[in-house]
């Protein structure tokens, strides 16, 4: 295990900060909300990085960030060893070429005036992918059949596929062009649940299959938990705490990773009649005036005035294992 | 994988089955909208065969039958230099179809890229684009248009030129509106993480799913601009005498009112059911073009 | 009292049953036909009982929930059968007038989103004293002290300061507590949440269900959650009615209808729930197929196509409810396989 894996991404110290501003002629800024501060992370080929949160923890402006659907602020962003961040004009379509997105939601994700053959056939035709007509068609066909939709259901719009079948024909969409990395914001939640274990299951499948690495964005810990090898836990645009999925889930070191897990009811009367809860008090502060110090000191059972004027730094505290806390 | 289930195949109609689009069978079944249809295409037929059925020159004057009442030879009359008003209002119905049509497609090509330009790139070229439209919509739409043709002289051009910059406002910011939600929906950022070019992304994308209140606003807007020739005739600014328009003619009327009224009714109510007619269209479109109601009418 | 003893006597309602719904049936007319979004379906909570109705999308666990509350829309809606007893009386017979005064007063309700049953242009105060001044008869200055008392009684800090707030100023979760606030103002027998925490984040809605039970619990209140989240079920609830597609499928003890699942649809729902507790590998035991299409309902069993369990029989004959144990009952022709397979 001497030989150094290339990441396939990688991102350093990203910070994507919003200006809120007032007023179109004469501007004033109000303040900027840091929806990402300072994030670095990096996924290895064919690896799935599980990155969960609660909201406005930042965790979908990492991905749209890394895709630059929005600019970052600072940061830099290496794909395949290249730097990514910076790119425009043909370099980034190129880039994008090689990253596949799938939305949250089912419904809103595909244009409604397009056939399922169109909106698959889009990123082919962007990037120049299978000039010839019928090879195109029967490409598409294809990534029909692999995600598990008929390939004669290709004339049909979106309104004419259910949730779970509008979720596949997103996925085709970003597996179309062969990435090597896919951004999956919430790919199963909007999803119910035996649907969400249908497209759990098949997201498995292609990755094994088409050797990706999977950005696996998700509010919900038991899927990150069954789909990832890695996980980082984000909570008011900063890391908490990453590890491997066992370091995260068996032996959770930050309080705000404790809570989160105690939080999540498991599906198992006799289990959750044994188990402790630590529930958190209070709501996630705004992150327009996120706390000083620690993010998480205004709920953190552990808090005291030190965490008050101590940004903790995310430091190793074994081989691949990161915490961002002065008190464990 | 289940297939759809026939039922659910057999409420939404292929194009390929019924040869008619979906729009176009829930237009049908619109009463008030037929109506308006059927006014519609009557007067297109008798715009486009004008000089096969139209009895008479509508220029030439016939000095023996001034302001005569309705008759056997005229049945609608003549006016005050004896020109057989049925012919006037059968030539007519061709300058107003056309300045009304003209006017709405001038809107549609001035409006419709500048609202999906201010929408698409946001911030400054926004703000300009939307300032410039507020600012022409301060000045009253009559007055706008009169000022335009004092100085570019009444043709059927100029005068569609006029009505159409006027009406173009309004469409640019329903466009805009609309546009902009289109921005933040999650097909458009997929499109946009895809790498599609900028062009297609307004014109593929935005452009398509954002057009239908337009269209809906393009038809009331044809009669909305065939009163307005009528307005602007009435004042003296619209097409040039002696070429025959609805407005024209009212206008002529309203001089010989107390001698000839009846001469007000041909043009008045031809314009009324023009513009009835565009107005019932628009909003069976409106209805069926509501995609909460598709699929339900 | 000789009355009431008399009508409970004929409706034979056990004493420390707060609800007990019959055979209730609720349609839609719709254009695609008539829709059975809740098709003969029984059930009845106790006195300080947490009973969970679960389900995804379709299966019918809100509109059933609705039929109580008499808050179909009506139409396309349309209840066409059945008996909701409560108090001593049937709910479905009740006039207007005086099912206002149940909702609100003996039932509380709340929803996924507390915004849209908050009003936005009232401070929180106003609309917490306005329900006791309505169901209480309080007066107005009696009412905006109890309505403080409430909002410290269900965890809103600086409960004094918040009265004066509107809605659109506090969070998802304080709005939710101010629901709960205003559904227990009138000491309530039954509240009925429906997907109440669906919208909020994991911490909040812990701490959200938290408060549900400590309030209902201290009252004795009567619980019925409506959630697709097994989790939560699990965690909170006594008894558990399982829907789908209209139906009720199994229903009885939460250890029971999870440790001894009798219907091939509950063992599928939990078999599609990815583990928190263990790393999994592979794949999850997916229910294939889609949920059905309510218009166009398979006959037989509505779960045949989906079923691996399935036999000839399920395709003609609809499985009725039947004990598959103490208190646990289950509409499967193969129960028995089902619970001997886990």
């Amino acid at each position: 295990m001497t030989t150094e894996v290339k990441p396939v991404l990688e991102i350093r110290d990203l910070k994507v900060h919003f200006q809120v501003n007032r007023g179109i002629v004469f501007v004033r800024n109000k303040g900027s909300v840091k929806a990402v501060d300072g994030v670095s992370l990096k996924i290895d080929p064919r690896e799935t990085l599980g990155l969960v949160g609660e909201s406005g923890s930042g965790k979908t402006t990492v991905g749209k960030a890394v895709i630059r659907l929005v600019n970052p602020t600072d940061g830099e962003i290496d794909f395949q060893g290249e730097r990514v961040s910076g790119l425009s004009g043909g370099a980034l379509r190129e880039f994008r070429k090689r990253v596949g997105v799938v939305f949250q939601d089912p419904f809103g994700s595909l244009d409604p005036r397009m056939s399922a053959e169109r909106i698959i056939a889009e990123p082919l035709v962007t990037h120049g992918l299978y000039p010839d007509k019928d090879e195109r068609r029967k490409r598409v066909r294809d990534l029909l059949e692999i995600v598990g939709l008929n390939a004669n259901m290709s004339d049909r719009y979106p309104h004419e596929f259910s949730g779970g079948q509008r979720q596949r024909l997103g996925i085709a969409r970003a597996i179309a062009s062969d990435p090597a990395l896919i951004i999956l914001d919430e790919p199963v939640s909007a999803l119910d649940v035996s649907i969400q274990a249908q497209v759990v299951n098949l997201l498995d499948e292609l990755q094994k299959e088409f050797n990706m690495a999977y950005l696996f964005i998700a509010h919900d810990l038991s899927v990150v938990r069954h789909v990832s090898d890695r996980v980082a836990v984000m909570y008011l645009g900063k890391l908490m705490e990453v590890g491997t999925k066992e370091d995260i889930y068996e032996n959770p070191l930050h309080p705000y990773t404790k809570a989160l897990l105690s939080a999540v009811p498991v599906p198992d009367p006799e289990i959750e009649s044994g188990r402790d809860r630590t529930i958190l008090y209070g709501d996630i502060p705004s992150p327009t005036n996120p706390p000083s110090g620690c993010v998480f000191r205004t709920r953190c059972p552990l808090a005291d005035e030190e965490c008050a004027t101590t940004v903790p730094p995310l430091r190793e505290v074994s081989p691949g294992k990161n915490v961002a806390c002065i008190k464990v | 994988m289940t297939e759809l289930s026939t039922a659910e195949e057999a409420m939404t109609p292929r194009a390929s089955r019924f040869n008619m689009p979906e729009w176009l069978i829930g237009l049908l079944r619109h009463k008030l909208s037929v109506f308006g249809l059927v006014i519609i295409f009557l007067s297109v037929f008798v715009a486009l065969s004008a000089s096969v059925i139209s009895p008479y020159d509508p220029l030439q004057q016939d000095y023996d039958n001034l302001l005569n009442p309705p008759s056997f030879g005229h049945p609608l009359g003549t006016d005050y230099v004896g020109r057989d008003v049925t012919s006037r209002l059968i030539y007519g119905t061709q300058i107003s179809l056309t300045v009304g049509l003209l006017s709405v497609i001038i809107a549609a090509l001035i409006g419709v890229p500048l609202g999906v330009l201010a929408a698409f790139y946001g911030g400054w070229i926004d703000a300009a684009i939307m300032r410039f439209i507020d600012a022409k919509m301060a000045i009253p739409g009559l007055m706008l248009s009169m000022l335009l043709l004092l100085t570019l002289g009444g043709s059927i051009m100029t005068v569609s030129f006029a009505l159409g910059f006027g009406l173009s406002s309004a469409q640019s910011r329903l466009i805009r509106s609309q546009a902009l939600s289109v921005k933040e929906r999650e097909y458009f950022q997929a499109a946009r993480a895809m790498g599609v070019s900028n062009f297609k992304l307004m014109f593929i994308h935005m452009l398509p799913n954002s057009i239908q209140p337009v269209i809906v606003q393009a038809s009331l807007g044809v009669g909305f601009a065939i009163l307005g020739e009528a307005g602007l005739s009435f004042l003296g600014l619209g097409v040039t005498p002696p070429t025959p328009t609805w407005g024209n003619m009212l206008s002529l009327a309203f001089d010989n009112l107390r001698s000839a009224p009846h001469l007000m009714y041909p043009p008045g109510i031809a314009i009324v059911l023009v513009v009835i007619s565009f107005s019932f269209v628009g909003d069976g479109l409106r209805d069926v073009l509501d995609p909460r109601l598709r699929g339900k009418i | 009292m000789t009355q009431t003893t008399h009508q409970q006597e004929k409706l034979d309602v056990a004493s420390d049953t707060v609800l007990d719904v019959r055979n209730l049936s609720t349609q839609f007319r719709t254009q695609a036909g008539v829709i059975k979004a809740v098709d003969n379906v029984s059930f009845n909570v106790k006195e300080g009982e947490v009973l969970a109705i679960v389900g995804e999308s379709g299966c019918g666990k809100s509109v059933s929930a609705l039929s109580v509350m008499r808050l179909v829309p009506t139409p396309p809606g349309e209840i066409t059968d059945g008996q909701v007893l409560f108090g001593g009386q049937d709910l479905l017979q009740l006039r207007n007038e005086e099912m206002r005064e149940v909702r609100g007063g003996q039932i509380g309700m709340i929803f996924q989103e507390p915004m849209t049953s908050l009003n936005p242009v009232m401070t929180i105060g106003a609309q917490i004293a306005e329900s006791l001044m309505i169901h209480k008869g309080m007066s107005k200055e009696a009412a905006l002290d109890r309505a403080e008392e409430l909002l410290i009684s269900v965890g809103v800090s600086d409960a004094r300061l918040k009265m004066d707030d509107y809605p659109h100023q506090m969070s998802g979760g304080q709005r939710q507590r101010v629901m709960i606030a205003i559904a227990m103002s009138c000491e309530p027998k039954l509240l009925i949440a429906d997907e109440a925490t669906t919208a909020l984040d994991v911490t909040v809605q812990a701490q959200i269900l938290e408060l549900l039970i400590n309030v209902t619990q201290e009252s004795r209140t009567a619980l019925i959650i409506i959630t697709h989240n097994l989790g939560i079920v699990a965690r909170y609830a006594n008894r558990v009615n399982v829907m789908y597609a209209g139906k009720l499928r199994e229903s009885g003890s939460a250890i029971d209808v999870y440790k001894k699942s009798a219907h091939p649809y509950t063992v599928g729902l939990l078999g599609s729930v990815p583990n928190l507790m263990a790393s999994t590998e592979g794949k999850l035991d997916s229910i294939e197929g889609e949920i059905p299409d309510l218009s166009n309902l398979p006959s037989g069993c509505a779960f045949e196509p989906r079923c691996t369990f399935a036999q000839d029989r399920c395709r003609t004959e609809d499985p009725s409810l039947q004990a598959v144990g103490a208190e646990h009952i289950a509409a499967c022709w193969e129960a028995e396989k089902v619970q001997g397979s886990k």
